[in-house]
Protein backbone atom coordinates (compact mmCIF):
# COMPACT_ATOMS: atom_id res chain seq x y z
CA UNK A 1 0.00 0.00 0.00
CA UNK A 2 1.49 3.39 -0.59
CA UNK A 3 1.83 6.30 0.91
CA UNK A 4 -1.10 8.16 -0.98
CA UNK A 5 -3.76 5.02 -0.40
CA UNK A 6 -2.39 5.01 3.28
CA UNK A 7 -3.27 8.41 3.13
CA UNK A 8 -6.99 8.63 1.84
CA UNK A 9 -7.74 5.67 4.54
CA UNK A 10 -7.11 7.65 6.88
CA UNK A 11 -8.98 10.43 5.37
CA UNK A 12 -11.63 8.02 5.54
CA UNK A 13 -11.44 6.65 8.79
CA UNK A 14 -11.64 10.52 10.13
CA UNK A 15 -14.57 10.98 7.47
CA UNK A 16 -16.67 8.43 9.94
CA UNK A 17 -16.08 9.98 12.97
CA UNK A 18 -17.43 13.12 11.08
CA UNK A 19 -21.00 13.92 12.73
CA UNK A 20 -24.32 13.80 10.88
CA UNK A 21 -27.05 15.49 11.24
CA UNK A 22 -28.25 12.87 14.22
CA UNK A 23 -25.46 13.76 16.56
CA UNK A 24 -26.16 17.42 15.80
CA UNK A 25 -30.26 17.38 17.04
CA UNK A 26 -28.83 15.64 19.89
CA UNK A 27 -26.09 18.36 20.84
CA UNK A 28 -28.90 21.08 20.00
CA UNK A 29 -31.71 19.38 21.96
CA UNK A 30 -28.95 18.34 24.68
CA UNK A 31 -28.87 15.16 24.88
CA UNK A 32 -25.86 14.60 24.44
CA UNK A 33 -22.82 17.43 24.90
CA UNK A 34 -20.21 18.31 22.52
CA UNK A 35 -17.25 16.67 25.06
CA UNK A 36 -19.16 13.44 24.36
CA UNK A 37 -17.99 12.89 21.39
CA UNK A 38 -14.24 11.27 21.81
CA UNK A 39 -12.53 13.61 19.22
CA UNK A 40 -14.15 17.12 21.12
CA UNK A 41 -13.73 14.99 24.64
CA UNK A 42 -11.51 18.42 25.30
CA UNK A 43 -14.05 20.77 25.63
CA UNK A 44 -15.66 21.22 28.86
CA UNK A 45 -19.05 22.74 29.57
CA UNK A 46 -17.47 25.51 31.92
CA UNK A 47 -15.34 26.45 29.27
CA UNK A 48 -15.05 30.01 27.73
CA UNK A 49 -17.61 30.45 24.32
CA UNK A 50 -14.42 31.55 22.66
CA UNK A 51 -12.25 28.97 23.92
CA UNK A 52 -15.31 26.25 23.30
CA UNK A 53 -15.01 27.65 19.51
CA UNK A 54 -11.30 27.46 19.29
CA UNK A 55 -11.58 23.97 20.45
CA UNK A 56 -13.74 23.29 17.81
CA UNK A 57 -10.92 24.39 15.34
CA UNK A 58 -8.13 23.11 17.24
CA UNK A 59 -9.35 19.48 16.33
CA UNK A 60 -10.41 20.56 12.39
CA UNK A 61 -6.53 21.76 12.28
CA UNK A 62 -5.17 18.49 14.00
CA UNK A 63 -7.30 16.45 11.54
CA UNK A 64 -5.88 18.08 8.42
CA UNK A 65 -2.32 18.23 10.20
CA UNK A 66 -2.27 14.78 10.75
CA UNK A 67 -3.26 13.71 7.42
CA UNK A 68 -0.25 16.17 6.33
CA UNK A 69 2.08 14.64 8.42
CA UNK A 70 1.30 10.93 7.41
CA UNK A 71 2.15 11.47 3.71
CA UNK A 72 5.15 15.06 4.08
CA UNK A 73 5.30 14.79 0.06
CA UNK A 74 1.55 15.98 0.11
CA UNK A 75 2.10 18.00 3.03
CA UNK A 76 1.96 21.38 1.24
CA UNK A 77 -0.92 20.75 -0.90
CA UNK A 78 -2.88 19.33 2.84
CA UNK A 79 -1.44 22.65 4.40
CA UNK A 80 -2.87 24.40 2.07
CA UNK A 81 -6.02 23.77 1.87
CA UNK A 82 -5.83 24.70 6.55
CA UNK A 83 -3.76 28.09 5.49
CA UNK A 84 -7.50 29.40 4.47
CA UNK A 85 -7.55 29.93 8.07
CA UNK A 86 -4.21 31.89 8.79
CA UNK A 87 -5.70 33.77 5.47
CA UNK A 88 -9.08 34.51 7.54
CA UNK A 89 -7.04 35.81 10.80
CA UNK A 90 -5.06 38.01 8.39
CA UNK A 91 -8.52 39.21 7.74
CA UNK A 92 -9.48 39.41 11.01
CA UNK A 93 -6.17 41.96 11.91
CA UNK A 94 -6.79 44.07 8.54
CA UNK A 95 -10.67 44.29 10.57
CA UNK A 96 -9.08 45.25 13.56
CA UNK A 97 -6.49 48.11 12.02
CA UNK A 98 -9.54 49.44 10.43
CA UNK A 99 -12.31 49.48 13.01
CA UNK A 100 -12.19 49.56 16.92
CA UNK A 101 -8.49 48.01 17.59
CA UNK A 102 -8.83 45.95 20.70
CA UNK A 103 -7.94 42.64 20.90
CA UNK A 104 -8.77 40.53 18.35
CA UNK A 105 -9.99 36.86 18.31
CA UNK A 106 -7.93 34.52 15.68
CA UNK A 107 -8.05 30.94 14.51
CA UNK A 108 -6.12 29.35 16.15
CA UNK A 109 -3.97 28.27 13.24
CA UNK A 110 -0.52 30.00 11.96
CA UNK A 111 1.99 28.09 10.14
CA UNK A 112 3.67 31.41 8.71
CA UNK A 113 1.21 33.95 10.53
CA UNK A 114 0.72 33.34 14.10
CA UNK A 115 -1.99 34.81 15.68
CA UNK A 116 0.16 36.11 18.11
CA UNK A 117 2.61 37.81 15.17
CA UNK A 118 -0.51 39.03 13.51
CA UNK A 119 -1.37 40.56 16.99
CA UNK A 120 1.07 42.70 17.03
CA UNK A 121 1.08 44.52 13.59
CA UNK A 122 -0.39 48.16 14.28
CA UNK A 123 -0.63 49.32 10.34
CA UNK A 124 -2.09 47.91 7.31
CA UNK A 125 1.42 48.96 5.66
CA UNK A 126 3.20 46.23 8.43
CA UNK A 127 0.66 43.92 7.96
CA UNK A 128 0.97 43.65 3.75
CA UNK A 129 4.90 43.80 4.18
CA UNK A 130 3.82 40.69 6.56
CA UNK A 131 2.05 39.05 4.04
CA UNK A 132 4.52 39.79 1.62
CA UNK A 133 7.08 37.28 3.04
CA UNK A 134 4.82 34.38 3.41
CA UNK A 135 4.03 32.52 -0.08
CA UNK A 136 0.59 33.74 -0.99
CA UNK A 137 2.07 37.00 -2.12
CA UNK A 138 4.38 35.34 -4.31
CA UNK A 139 4.13 37.03 -7.45
CA UNK A 140 1.62 38.96 -6.86
CA UNK A 141 1.71 42.94 -6.67
CA UNK A 142 0.07 44.49 -3.90
CA UNK A 143 -2.61 46.63 -6.04
CA UNK A 144 -3.71 49.95 -5.44
CA UNK A 145 -6.66 49.39 -3.45
CA UNK A 146 -9.37 52.26 -4.07
CA UNK A 147 -12.55 50.58 -2.22
CA UNK A 148 -12.26 50.15 1.73
CA UNK A 149 -11.29 46.78 4.00
CA UNK A 150 -13.84 44.43 1.69
CA UNK A 151 -11.66 44.99 -1.23
CA UNK A 152 -8.87 44.20 0.65
CA UNK A 153 -10.31 41.08 1.53
CA UNK A 154 -11.46 40.41 -1.79
CA UNK A 155 -7.41 40.57 -2.49
CA UNK A 156 -6.66 38.49 0.67
CA UNK A 157 -9.42 35.40 -0.78
CA UNK A 158 -7.76 36.12 -4.45
CA UNK A 159 -3.77 35.45 -3.47
CA UNK A 160 -5.31 32.42 -1.12
CA UNK A 161 -6.95 30.49 -4.54
CA UNK A 162 -3.34 31.14 -6.16
CA UNK A 163 -1.54 30.27 -3.26
CA UNK A 164 -3.81 26.57 -3.19
CA UNK A 165 -3.86 26.67 -7.33
CA UNK A 166 0.02 26.71 -7.42
CA UNK A 167 0.08 24.24 -4.28
CA UNK A 168 -2.16 21.83 -6.24
CA UNK A 169 -0.02 22.11 -9.56
CA UNK A 170 3.40 21.60 -8.06
CA UNK A 171 5.20 19.39 -9.59
CA UNK A 172 4.15 15.58 -9.26
CA UNK A 173 0.74 16.47 -7.57
CA UNK A 174 -0.64 18.29 -10.62
CA UNK A 175 -1.38 15.23 -12.19
CA UNK A 176 -3.20 13.47 -9.15
CA UNK A 177 -4.78 16.59 -8.18
CA UNK A 178 -6.18 17.77 -12.04
CA UNK A 179 -10.15 16.91 -10.90
CA UNK A 180 -9.80 18.94 -8.34
CA UNK A 181 -9.03 22.06 -9.74
CA UNK A 182 -12.30 22.19 -11.46
CA UNK A 183 -14.32 22.12 -8.06
CA UNK A 184 -11.27 24.66 -6.26
CA UNK A 185 -12.77 27.06 -9.09
CA UNK A 186 -15.95 26.88 -8.59
CA UNK A 187 -15.66 27.03 -4.74
CA UNK A 188 -13.89 30.24 -5.85
CA UNK A 189 -17.00 31.21 -7.90
CA UNK A 190 -19.06 30.64 -4.88
CA UNK A 191 -16.69 33.05 -3.07
CA UNK A 192 -16.54 35.88 -5.75
CA UNK A 193 -20.37 35.43 -6.03
CA UNK A 194 -20.30 36.38 -2.45
CA UNK A 195 -18.24 39.25 -2.83
CA UNK A 196 -19.81 40.20 -6.41
CA UNK A 197 -23.25 40.74 -4.32
CA UNK A 198 -21.49 42.63 -1.14
CA UNK A 199 -19.83 44.56 -3.47
CA UNK A 200 -22.21 45.51 -6.06
CA UNK A 201 -21.87 48.01 -9.15
CA UNK A 202 -17.92 48.09 -8.10
CA UNK A 203 -17.05 44.39 -8.31
CA UNK A 204 -16.30 44.11 -11.95
CA UNK A 205 -14.83 47.22 -11.66
CA UNK A 206 -12.15 45.96 -8.26
CA UNK A 207 -12.00 42.13 -9.63
CA UNK A 208 -10.33 43.63 -12.76
CA UNK A 209 -7.82 45.60 -10.87
CA UNK A 210 -6.97 42.24 -8.78
CA UNK A 211 -5.29 38.83 -9.64
CA UNK A 212 -6.80 36.12 -9.96
CA UNK A 213 -6.11 32.52 -10.00
CA UNK A 214 -9.05 31.61 -12.74
CA UNK A 215 -10.17 34.05 -15.53
CA UNK A 216 -13.70 35.38 -14.91
CA UNK A 217 -16.85 37.11 -16.99
CA UNK A 218 -20.44 37.52 -16.09
CA UNK A 219 -21.50 34.22 -17.72
CA UNK A 220 -18.73 32.50 -15.10
CA UNK A 221 -22.18 32.90 -12.67
CA UNK A 222 -24.51 31.49 -15.09
CA UNK A 223 -22.10 28.57 -15.76
CA UNK A 224 -21.48 27.79 -11.67
CA UNK A 225 -25.54 28.04 -10.41
CA UNK A 226 -25.68 25.26 -13.62
CA UNK A 227 -23.20 23.52 -12.24
CA UNK A 228 -24.49 23.70 -8.64
CA UNK A 229 -28.23 23.45 -9.86
CA UNK A 230 -29.29 26.00 -7.77
CA UNK A 231 -31.93 27.67 -10.14
CA UNK A 232 -31.21 31.48 -10.41
CA UNK A 233 -35.18 32.04 -9.04
CA UNK A 234 -34.24 30.77 -5.72
CA UNK A 235 -31.15 33.16 -5.78
CA UNK A 236 -33.31 35.85 -6.72
CA UNK A 237 -35.41 35.01 -3.60
CA UNK A 238 -32.91 34.83 -1.47
CA UNK A 239 -31.19 37.96 -2.66
CA UNK A 240 -34.53 40.47 -2.36
CA UNK A 241 -35.07 39.09 0.98
CA UNK A 242 -31.18 40.29 1.88
CA UNK A 243 -30.86 36.01 2.75
CA UNK A 244 -27.29 36.24 1.90
CA UNK A 245 -25.90 33.65 4.54
CA UNK A 246 -29.51 31.35 3.93
CA UNK A 247 -27.70 31.40 0.53
CA UNK A 248 -24.00 31.15 0.73
CA UNK A 249 -25.09 27.74 2.96
CA UNK A 250 -27.10 26.29 0.60
CA UNK A 251 -24.25 27.26 -2.78
CA UNK A 252 -22.06 25.69 0.15
CA UNK A 253 -24.25 22.50 0.07
CA UNK A 254 -24.46 22.20 -3.90
CA UNK A 255 -20.45 22.85 -3.68
CA UNK A 256 -19.96 19.96 -1.54
CA UNK A 257 -22.52 17.44 -3.48
CA UNK A 258 -20.83 18.48 -6.64
CA UNK A 259 -17.32 17.39 -5.39
CA UNK A 260 -18.60 14.46 -3.79
CA UNK A 261 -20.05 13.43 -7.03
CA UNK A 262 -16.99 15.44 -9.20
CA UNK A 263 -14.67 13.75 -6.87
CA UNK A 264 -16.45 10.22 -6.51
CA UNK A 265 -14.15 8.52 -8.79
CA UNK A 266 -10.99 9.38 -7.33
CA UNK A 267 -12.19 8.13 -3.56
CA UNK A 268 -9.53 6.29 -2.92
CA UNK A 269 -7.33 9.10 -4.32
CA UNK A 270 -5.56 12.34 -3.59
CA UNK A 271 -8.59 14.46 -4.46
CA UNK A 272 -10.47 12.46 -1.70
CA UNK A 273 -8.23 14.85 1.05
CA UNK A 274 -9.61 18.11 -0.63
CA UNK A 275 -13.59 16.37 -0.55
CA UNK A 276 -12.74 15.57 2.95
CA UNK A 277 -11.55 19.20 3.84
CA UNK A 278 -14.36 20.70 2.85
CA UNK A 279 -16.29 18.18 5.43
CA UNK A 280 -14.36 18.36 8.47
CA UNK A 281 -14.56 22.54 7.86
CA UNK A 282 -18.20 22.33 7.25
CA UNK A 283 -18.14 20.52 10.43
CA UNK A 284 -16.39 22.78 12.69
CA UNK A 285 -18.84 25.90 11.08
CA UNK A 286 -21.60 23.50 12.24
CA UNK A 287 -20.68 23.22 15.73
CA UNK A 288 -19.46 26.98 15.79
CA UNK A 289 -23.01 27.86 14.70
CA UNK A 290 -23.89 25.14 17.89
CA UNK A 291 -21.94 26.63 20.70
CA UNK A 292 -23.49 29.99 19.38
CA UNK A 293 -26.71 29.29 19.46
CA UNK A 294 -26.78 27.28 22.46
CA UNK A 295 -25.22 30.32 24.59
CA UNK A 296 -27.39 32.90 22.82
CA UNK A 297 -30.69 30.69 23.76
CA UNK A 298 -31.56 30.61 20.09
CA UNK A 299 -34.71 28.00 19.40
CA UNK A 300 -33.63 24.38 18.47
CA UNK A 301 -35.25 24.76 15.03
CA UNK A 302 -33.53 27.80 14.46
CA UNK A 303 -30.20 26.86 15.32
CA UNK A 304 -30.40 23.28 13.00
CA UNK A 305 -32.15 24.96 10.27
CA UNK A 306 -28.66 27.24 9.90
CA UNK A 307 -26.49 24.14 9.91
CA UNK A 308 -25.15 22.67 6.53
CA UNK A 309 -25.76 18.66 6.29
CA UNK A 310 -22.88 16.74 4.57
CA UNK A 311 -23.52 13.50 6.06
CA UNK B 1 -51.42 75.46 67.61
CA UNK B 2 -48.03 75.59 67.24
CA UNK B 3 -45.42 77.00 69.63
CA UNK B 4 -44.53 79.66 67.75
CA UNK B 5 -48.25 80.56 66.96
CA UNK B 6 -49.25 80.22 71.01
CA UNK B 7 -46.90 82.95 72.17
CA UNK B 8 -47.98 85.50 69.14
CA UNK B 9 -48.71 88.75 71.41
CA UNK B 10 -52.91 89.46 70.94
CA UNK B 11 -52.52 92.39 69.01
CA UNK B 12 -54.18 94.03 66.40
CA UNK B 13 -50.57 94.57 64.79
CA UNK B 14 -50.18 90.30 64.94
CA UNK B 15 -53.60 90.20 63.79
CA UNK B 16 -52.33 91.80 60.72
CA UNK B 17 -49.61 90.41 60.17
CA UNK B 18 -51.78 86.47 60.65
CA UNK B 19 -53.57 87.59 58.15
CA UNK B 20 -51.68 88.79 55.45
CA UNK B 21 -49.40 85.49 56.40
CA UNK B 22 -52.49 83.07 55.49
CA UNK B 23 -53.59 85.34 52.25
CA UNK B 24 -49.53 84.80 50.95
CA UNK B 25 -49.87 80.94 52.09
CA UNK B 26 -53.39 80.50 50.79
CA UNK B 27 -52.28 82.03 47.21
CA UNK B 28 -49.01 79.96 47.46
CA UNK B 29 -51.31 77.24 48.09
CA UNK B 30 -53.24 77.64 44.94
CA UNK B 31 -50.38 78.32 42.81
CA UNK B 32 -49.03 74.92 43.89
CA UNK B 33 -52.39 73.30 43.06
CA UNK B 34 -52.25 75.45 39.50
CA UNK B 35 -48.45 74.25 38.92
CA UNK B 36 -49.89 70.50 40.04
CA UNK B 37 -52.22 70.27 37.74
CA UNK B 38 -50.12 71.28 34.66
CA UNK B 39 -47.59 68.96 35.50
CA UNK B 40 -50.31 66.44 35.70
CA UNK B 41 -51.42 67.49 32.66
CA UNK B 42 -47.79 67.47 30.65
CA UNK B 43 -47.33 63.58 32.37
CA UNK B 44 -50.43 62.62 30.76
CA UNK B 45 -49.51 64.20 27.62
CA UNK B 46 -46.34 62.29 27.62
CA UNK B 47 -48.20 59.05 28.59
CA UNK B 48 -49.69 58.68 25.11
CA UNK B 49 -46.05 58.69 23.88
CA UNK B 50 -45.19 55.60 26.55
CA UNK B 51 -47.49 53.37 24.62
CA UNK B 52 -45.27 53.08 21.95
CA UNK B 53 -43.06 51.41 24.41
CA UNK B 54 -44.59 48.12 23.73
CA UNK B 55 -43.58 48.54 19.98
CA UNK B 56 -40.05 49.82 20.93
CA UNK B 57 -39.34 46.52 22.56
CA UNK B 58 -41.07 44.31 19.55
CA UNK B 59 -38.99 46.20 17.63
CA UNK B 60 -35.75 45.69 19.26
CA UNK B 61 -35.86 42.38 20.28
CA UNK B 62 -36.81 41.47 16.54
CA UNK B 63 -33.42 43.07 15.62
CA UNK B 64 -31.09 41.73 18.66
CA UNK B 65 -32.94 38.70 17.55
CA UNK B 66 -31.65 38.83 13.78
CA UNK B 67 -27.93 40.30 14.83
CA UNK B 68 -28.09 36.88 17.12
CA UNK B 69 -28.98 34.60 14.15
CA UNK B 70 -26.36 36.29 12.27
CA UNK B 71 -23.61 36.01 14.77
CA UNK B 72 -24.35 32.29 14.90
CA UNK B 73 -24.62 31.78 11.10
CA UNK B 74 -21.62 33.84 10.29
CA UNK B 75 -19.20 32.64 13.40
CA UNK B 76 -17.58 33.99 16.51
CA UNK B 77 -14.55 35.34 14.61
CA UNK B 78 -16.29 36.61 11.59
CA UNK B 79 -19.10 38.52 13.28
CA UNK B 80 -16.64 39.88 16.15
CA UNK B 81 -14.64 41.07 13.41
CA UNK B 82 -17.31 42.55 11.20
CA UNK B 83 -18.45 44.31 13.95
CA UNK B 84 -15.14 46.20 15.37
CA UNK B 85 -15.78 47.65 11.43
CA UNK B 86 -19.05 49.57 12.87
CA UNK B 87 -17.90 53.13 14.46
CA UNK B 88 -20.05 53.04 17.36
CA UNK B 89 -22.65 55.81 18.52
CA UNK B 90 -21.76 58.45 20.25
CA UNK B 91 -24.33 59.44 23.28
CA UNK B 92 -24.37 62.06 25.99
CA UNK B 93 -26.28 62.54 28.91
CA UNK B 94 -27.23 66.18 29.42
CA UNK B 95 -29.58 67.86 31.58
CA UNK B 96 -32.91 69.56 30.29
CA UNK B 97 -35.44 71.63 31.63
CA UNK B 98 -39.04 69.92 31.21
CA UNK B 99 -41.44 72.53 32.90
CA UNK B 100 -38.86 73.78 35.27
CA UNK B 101 -37.90 70.29 36.46
CA UNK B 102 -34.36 69.28 35.41
CA UNK B 103 -34.42 65.66 33.58
CA UNK B 104 -31.61 63.68 32.44
CA UNK B 105 -31.49 63.23 28.33
CA UNK B 106 -29.52 60.95 26.12
CA UNK B 107 -28.74 62.49 23.31
CA UNK B 108 -27.52 61.26 20.40
CA UNK B 109 -24.45 63.71 19.48
CA UNK B 110 -22.99 60.98 16.21
CA UNK B 111 -25.23 57.97 14.43
CA UNK B 112 -22.77 54.43 14.06
CA UNK B 113 -20.54 54.44 10.94
CA UNK B 114 -21.56 51.44 9.17
CA UNK B 115 -19.54 52.37 6.11
CA UNK B 116 -16.97 50.01 6.30
CA UNK B 117 -19.30 46.83 6.41
CA UNK B 118 -19.45 45.87 2.96
CA UNK B 119 -21.78 42.76 3.56
CA UNK B 120 -25.77 43.93 2.87
CA UNK B 121 -26.86 41.34 5.26
CA UNK B 122 -24.83 42.84 8.60
CA UNK B 123 -25.28 46.13 7.63
CA UNK B 124 -29.12 45.84 7.31
CA UNK B 125 -29.14 43.54 10.46
CA UNK B 126 -27.64 46.54 12.04
CA UNK B 127 -29.06 49.34 11.01
CA UNK B 128 -32.23 47.79 12.01
CA UNK B 129 -30.94 47.21 15.65
CA UNK B 130 -29.44 50.62 15.76
CA UNK B 131 -33.06 52.21 14.53
CA UNK B 132 -34.54 49.94 17.26
CA UNK B 133 -32.03 51.17 19.67
CA UNK B 134 -32.82 54.69 18.83
CA UNK B 135 -36.53 54.14 19.24
CA UNK B 136 -36.03 52.79 22.21
CA UNK B 137 -33.69 55.59 23.74
CA UNK B 138 -36.42 57.99 22.74
CA UNK B 139 -38.65 56.22 24.94
CA UNK B 140 -36.36 55.89 27.90
CA UNK B 141 -36.29 59.97 27.56
CA UNK B 142 -39.97 59.85 28.26
CA UNK B 143 -39.72 57.59 30.58
CA UNK B 144 -37.38 59.40 32.82
CA UNK B 145 -39.14 62.77 32.06
CA UNK B 146 -42.29 61.23 33.40
CA UNK B 147 -40.22 59.73 36.65
CA UNK B 148 -38.68 63.15 36.93
CA UNK B 149 -42.00 65.03 36.49
CA UNK B 150 -43.94 62.31 38.85
CA UNK B 151 -40.91 62.71 42.02
CA UNK B 152 -41.44 67.13 41.05
CA UNK B 153 -45.43 66.20 41.48
CA UNK B 154 -45.13 64.03 44.39
CA UNK B 155 -42.58 66.65 46.15
CA UNK B 156 -45.84 69.43 45.18
CA UNK B 157 -48.29 67.10 46.68
CA UNK B 158 -46.63 66.77 49.89
CA UNK B 159 -46.03 71.01 50.04
CA UNK B 160 -49.47 71.35 49.05
CA UNK B 161 -51.06 68.55 51.82
CA UNK B 162 -48.89 69.96 54.22
CA UNK B 163 -50.03 73.49 53.48
CA UNK B 164 -53.84 72.73 53.36
CA UNK B 165 -54.14 70.35 56.34
CA UNK B 166 -51.36 71.68 58.42
CA UNK B 167 -49.94 75.21 58.22
CA UNK B 168 -53.51 76.67 57.20
CA UNK B 169 -55.56 75.10 60.10
CA UNK B 170 -53.11 76.31 62.22
CA UNK B 171 -52.52 79.86 61.28
CA UNK B 172 -57.08 80.01 60.94
CA UNK B 173 -56.83 78.83 64.60
CA UNK B 174 -54.20 81.12 65.66
CA UNK B 175 -55.67 84.08 63.56
CA UNK B 176 -59.13 82.88 65.29
CA UNK B 177 -57.60 82.92 68.65
CA UNK B 178 -55.89 86.08 68.40
CA UNK B 179 -59.16 87.72 66.61
CA UNK B 180 -61.15 86.59 70.21
CA UNK B 181 -58.61 87.89 72.42
CA UNK B 182 -58.08 91.14 70.53
CA UNK B 183 -62.46 91.23 70.58
CA UNK B 184 -62.51 90.48 74.26
CA UNK B 185 -59.35 92.99 74.94
CA UNK B 186 -61.67 95.54 73.11
CA UNK B 187 -65.08 95.09 75.58
CA UNK B 188 -62.72 94.78 78.10
CA UNK B 189 -61.36 98.47 77.25
CA UNK B 190 -64.53 99.36 76.65
CA UNK B 191 -66.10 98.53 79.68
CA UNK B 192 -63.30 100.35 81.88
CA UNK B 193 -63.52 103.34 79.65
CA UNK B 194 -67.41 103.51 80.15
CA UNK B 195 -66.95 102.51 83.91
CA UNK B 196 -64.49 105.71 83.93
CA UNK B 197 -66.90 107.91 82.62
CA UNK B 198 -69.64 106.97 84.63
CA UNK B 199 -67.14 107.94 87.86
Amino acid sequence: MGVETYLVVRAHGLKTRLLGRREYEDIVRGKRGIWDFRDYSAIREDMDLKEKINQVYRVYTSRLGLLARIAPDYGEFIYALLDRLEVENVKIQLRNIYGRRGRAYFYPYGRRLSPAQLEGVASEEALWELVGKTPYMEGVRLPAFRAGVAERELFLDNIYYLYLLRSVNAGPLRKKLSPVTDVIRLEYLVKLFYWKTALGDDFWAIIARHPKPFSIGERSFDALLVKLDVSQERVSELLSQRKLTELMNEMTLALVRYASFALRPYSVELPFIYTFNIMAYIEAQNLERIILGLDTGLPEETILSSLVYIK
Amino acid sequence: MSTELAFLPASRGTLLLLRRKLGLVKRGKEVLQMRRDQLVKEVFAIMDELQKLAEAERMYLEAARKVTQLRMSRGEHDFESIASLVKPPQIEIVIVSRQGVPVPEARIVEEPDYSKVADPEYREALEKLWEAMKTMIAVANKEMEVEKLCEQLQYINRVVNSLERNLIPKLEDALRHIEERVAEEEIEEFVRIKMIRER
